[in-house]
């Protein structure tokens, strides 16, 4: 049913009448599932707004040539992810280029971040989880937040299940070793 | 502590989001992504005019050009040129039937059924007058309808 639907909702976008009305419609239906999904990768808002228009500017472009071999969901939660993992590796390369202690700026950052009301711990696991590489991060995100499995992971990321669990399980280790070894 | 910690990210409370979102931001996004997209779209379109403008400018010149070229020779050179032509062929007719047809009757009658002795005669009666002046005539009777 739903994806009869999202099937009417791209034909109505390659019509160039109801075009406008088409992508509103594909806004509103999904937009808040991958803000979240970005903000859970990205975790401060300004920057998830950023990573969620460019991702929806992709989807405009890329919807004339959809082939509908996936679900609309499942390829557009391929492209907010791929968005949010360039995102991130150019946040990393700043940082690294730009302080001693990487933590210290995305700390800041939570600590102002006016949209952000975590306590200390969860600040800490944020910053633990932000430090991951990210494809762990990605895959860490998606079955700790997102509770999916690992079936559909596989399915919108392309990759095996084995391969998602040692990904998951790599996370897991990183992350406990974070909180071990902080103050 | 820090054994409790160790165990403490696992807890579900961490499941739940402590991020928040600005009053009335999805209510807005579409409106803002919407514009943007817009925005997006004009400034393609522009780009690609003003990439095409220099192009689109020399073929404008260019077909400005051949078509008063065009309609200069035309109205200049060609009309006469077909007028005489005709003209010639008409004489050509006479002479060779000469008294039997009268050259404005041959004129009048071309020009009543659209007959464009140019295009449609003039090289083959040419060619049949050399080989063979009796199949010319036949030809002409048919062509012409007499």
């Amino acid at each position: 049913m739903d994806r009869t639907h999202d099937a009417e909702l791209i034909d109505q976008f390659r019509d160039p009448a109801q075009r406008d009305l088409a992508f509103r419609m594909i806004l509103a239906k999904y937009q808040e599932k991958l803000y979240w999904h970005i903000r859970r990768m990205i975790l401060v808002h300004e920057d998830t707004d950023d990573v969620l228009q460019n991702t929806f500017i992709k989807i405009w472009k890329g919807l004339p040539g959809f082939r509908e071999t996936s679900g609309l969901f499942t390829w557009m939660y391929r492209i907010a992810t791929n968005e949010a993992i360039t995102f991130l590796k150019a946040r990393q390369r700043e940082r690294a280029m730009i302080a001693d202690d990487p933590d210290d700026i995305i700390k800041g950052r939570l600590k102002s971040d006016p949209y952000f009301d975590g306590d200390e711990l969860f600040r800490k696991l944020q910053i633990a989880i932000d430090n991951l590489p990210p494809k762990q991060k990605k895959v860490f995100q998606m079955k700790y937040f997102d509770e999916m499995t690992y079936g559909d992971m596989a399915n919108i990321l392309g990759t095996s299940v084995g391969a998602l669990k040692a990904s998951y399980f790599h996370a897991v280790r990183k992350i406990q070793t974070a909180f071990e070894t902080s103050d | 502590m820090m054994n409790k910690e160790k165990y403490i990210w696992e807890d579900d409370r961490f499941r739940k989001d402590p991020y928040k979102v600005p009053e009335g931001y999805f209510a807005g996004f579409p409106d803002r992504m919407m514009e943007r997209l817009n925005q997006i779209v004009t400034v393609k379109a522009m780009e690609k005019r003003s990439m095409m403008r220099p192009w689109m400018a020399w073929v404008s010149g260019i077909a400005a050009v051949l078509v008063i070229g065009w309609f200069g020779i035309r109205n200049y050179y060609w009309k006469p040129l077909q007028e005489v032509r005709f003209q010639e062929n008409i004489t050509l007719f006479v002479d060779f039937y000469g008294e039997e047809l009268h050259e404005g009757q041959l004129a009048g009658f071309f020009e009543d059924n659209k007959i464009d002795i140019n295009k449609q005669a003039t090289t083959e009666v040419n060619e049949l007058i050399q080989i063979d002046p009796d199949l010319a005539e036949e030809y002409i009777y048919e062509s012409v309808g007499f």
